[in-house]
């Protein structure tokens, strides 16, 4: 009577889908296990058979519940359909330690009553005598055993529960102390904390389109499936849309409810996160939509002084060609003299051509280099301007960038700090490439940021470079003395 | 190297159609052989070892890069016949182009503006000084050398006529050459070539285009 009442205690816990409350089946199935084993004749066929029978079923009942429960059925491909999916298989899931300890001891049960009976059998009729087996009268250590197979999924069970009921309590503690105001990382650090998975990430969905971004704003796909089994949970809002999704590792023994909890518990604070990471996409696209407009400057620069050279250039050189030629045909005076001035005229054109083509794109930067550029603005400007350091080649675009910066701050030195001598030091350092321009000269009194300079802060600032000014010792006694240092990235 | 006073005979590179067949015209009208023309720089390699011109006469910017294949296609004639005369023209003067075509060719080999075509005689008189493998540099180099700062500050130092002589002297002028152009007698342009040459610190000598070299060097290594 005793190994009925404990097998039907167990039974009202063993975990069983659909079917919760097993106790009464599993009760009555011992009682007739037992009736069998104490030798009553006509108990001892239907017993065994319910009883082996009844195992098999619970055994494979936990298999298919290990299988509904995993992680590979609860993704899906679409975010939108997860929700279901979670609910069906969310509440009451004990995790996958205790369901396979059930199958595991649902079969140990089921072999060991086999071997008894047989064994049993094989005693009475004395053909399988073996030494060991300690007879019919004294099978207690059997049925100890089966007994200890079965009270244990229960107690894992019940550990499961106490433990999943603590591990929510934490979740709520660690959410109530949500910090505000709240950052995107903070949120994410925080369910990172109480879902104990480093690897949950939270995912916010575009407000005016598809697609979702991460936390800094850059555009994601989460619409993939990811290997290495991640599992994404929808966060609707009130008008059902899905605000974000959270995406935790779905090899881990995961809680749904606490999810859910933390999910809820976060409701207000992640909408106000995802306006945070809506923010900084747009920022991001403006950044990006500015460093696209100072290259497209770039370029057509480069395209407009190739143009220049290649057409109107040519056509002036031909035309220098042809006035030559008539002026050694002209007879008249008249025509010999104006041919001459139309000479002179052209020859002007054409530096004031040349001048321009530089001052687009100077051609020592397409052949030589940075370095040849920028010595070559001693040639024509008021300055001084010496030129240390080496570069070597680097992306055009770079070098045009930086070249136009130090052109510019050269000027502004000279006209608004009457800077007479500059030395500019290029390097490239830890993927910057940094223009160092020392001059004499002497910055105006007001601390800021010169208004000359504001407009080479802001192109430089676009292609995530910068520009800082700062007065230095003097460079020579009386001349004052002014560092400006200018970089950009350079890969 | 040629000799005689045959007429010179000239290949023309350059890739703007235009610009070659005014300037051929204009070469032709002054009694200067062009023996053939070509537009990209595996052309001119062809036509220049058919033709066996005096000199070539080539734009430093071509297919396909567009910067100074001229300077390239310059290198490998100068390897296959150092005899030849190479002038490269160019839209722009750029410093260090010119001054690496001079540190590799001892003579015969030039770099001029192309606004140059204007003076024909003088483009003349310089396809015949490369034709005879002298140095042939445009002023306007000079001139930027001259205008770098330091460059600027030690030619203080020089007296007006004799920042003249220097010029024409790093252009590759003989001292005939620059006696007719300043309109003095040579025993002044010597002692003024001879000053210069002391104040820089470089031995005198009676070779044009050494002397060239010498100032070139002398002034690159003060504007670096």
């Amino acid at each position: 009577m005793a190994v009925a009442c404990g097998y039907g205690w167990s039974g009202y816990v063993w975990p069983v889908p659909g079917r919760p409350r097993f106790g009464w089946w599993l009760a009555v199935c011992g009682l007739l296990w037992a009736g069998s084993l104490t030798g009553i004749r006509w108990v001892v066929a239907p017993g065994v058979v319910c009883w082996v029978g009844l195992w098999v079923v619970l055994a494979a009942g936990a298999v298919v519940l290990g299988r509904d429960a995993s992680p590979a059925a609860l993704i899906s491909g679409r975010p939108g359909q997860r929700g279901a999916d979670q609910a069906q298989h969310g509440r009451g899931f004990p995790g996958r330690g205790v369901v396979w300890a059930a199958t595991s001891s649902a079969l140990v049960i089921a072999l060991l009553s086999v071997l008894m009976v047989t064994l049993n059998a094989a005693g009475v009729t004395g053909e399988w005598a073996v030494q060991w087996w300690p007879g019919p009268a004294r099978q207690g250590w059997a049925i100890a055993a089966q007994g200890f197979c079965a009270v244990t999924v229960p107690v894992m069970v019940g550990i499961a529960a106490w433990r999943r009921r603590s591990a929510r309590a934490a979740v709520s503690a660690l959410l109530a102390q949500l910090a505000t105001p709240l950052t995107v990382e903070g949120m994410q650090a925080t369910l990172r904390a109480a879902l104990d998975d480093p690897t949950a990430t939270v995912f916010y969905s575009l407000p005016d389109g598809p697609g979702f971004i991460s936390a800094t704003g850059e555009p994601v796909d989460v619409s993939v499936d990811e290997p290495g089994g991640r599992l994404v949970y929808d966060v609707a809002e009130h008008n059902g849309e899905i605000a974000a999704v959270l995406s935790v590792d779905g090899t881990r023994d995961i809680d749904p409810v606490r999810v859910e909890i933390a999910l809820m518990a976060c409701g207000p604070a992640l909408e106000n996160t995802r306006l945070q990471a809506v923010l900084s996409g747009h920022l991001r696209a403006v950044r990006q939509s500015r460093a696209h407009i100072v290259q497209a400057a770039v370029t057509e620069r480069r395209r407009l002084a190739r143009d220049l050279h290649d057409g109107a250039q040519q056509y002036l050189l031909a035309l220098g060609t042809n006035l030559v030629r008539a002026r050694q045909k002209a007879t008249q005076p008249q025509a010999q003299a104006a041919i001459d001035v139309a000479r002179e005229q052209l020859q002007v054109a054409l530096r004031k051509l040349r001048r321009l083509g530089r001052d687009l794109y100077p051609p020592a930067l397409e052949t030589e280099g940075l370095t040849a550029a920028l010595e070559s603005l001693s040639e024509d400007g008021p300055l001084d301007v010496n030129v240390a350091g080496r570069t070597g080649r680097l992306d055009p675009a770079v070098e045009i960038v930086i070249y136009l910066t130090v052109r510019e701050i050269l000027e502004g030195l000279s006209a608004y700090c009457l800077a007479t001598c500059v030395t500019v030091t290029v390097s490239v350092q830890a993927g910057r490439l940094l223009a160092e321009i020392t001059s004499d000269g002497q910055l105006g009194d007001d601390p800021g940021i010169p208004s000359w300079l504001s407009v080479v802060i802001d192109r430089m600032q676009a292609v995530d470079g910068d520009v800082s000014i700062k007065s230095s010792p003097e460079s020579a006694p009386g001349r004052g003395g002014i560092c400006v240092r200018a970089w950009i990235p350079c890969g | 190297m040629r000799q005689g006073l045959d007429p010179l005979r000239v290949t023309l590179v350059d890739d703007s159609m235009l610009f070659r067949r005014g300037l051929a015209a204009l070469l032709t009208d002054v009694g200067v052989e062009i023996v053939g023309v070509a537009a990209t720089p595996a052309e001119a390699m062809v036509r220049i070892g058919a033709d066996r011109p005096d000199v070539v006469v080539m734009d430093i910017r071509m297919a396909p890069t567009f910067t100074n294949e001229g300077l390239q296609v310059a290198r490998e004639l100068k390897s296959r016949d150092p005899d030849l005369g190479v002038l490269l023209l160019s839209a722009h003067v750029e410093v260090v182009s010119a001054a690496s075509l001079f540190d590799e060719h001892s003579g015969g080999v030039g770099y001029l503006l192309k606004d140059r075509v204007d003076a024909i005689e003088a483009l003349v008189a310089d396809m015949h000084r490369v034709a005879h493998g002298e140095l042939v540099l445009d002023r306007e180099v000079v001139e930027k050398l001259f205008r770098r700062r330091k460059n600027a500050r030690l030619l203080e130092q020089f007296s007006d006529r004799e920042r003249t002589v220097l010029q024409l002297m790093t252009e590759g002028r003989s001292n005939a050459g620059i006696a007719s152009e300043m309109h003095v007698a040579l025993k002044t342009v010597e002692t003024y070539v001879a000053s210069a040459l002391a104040k820089l610190g470089l031995p005198p000598s009676p070779d044009d285009n050494r002397r060239v070299l010498a100032v070139l060097a002398w002034m690159r290594a003060r504007s670096e």
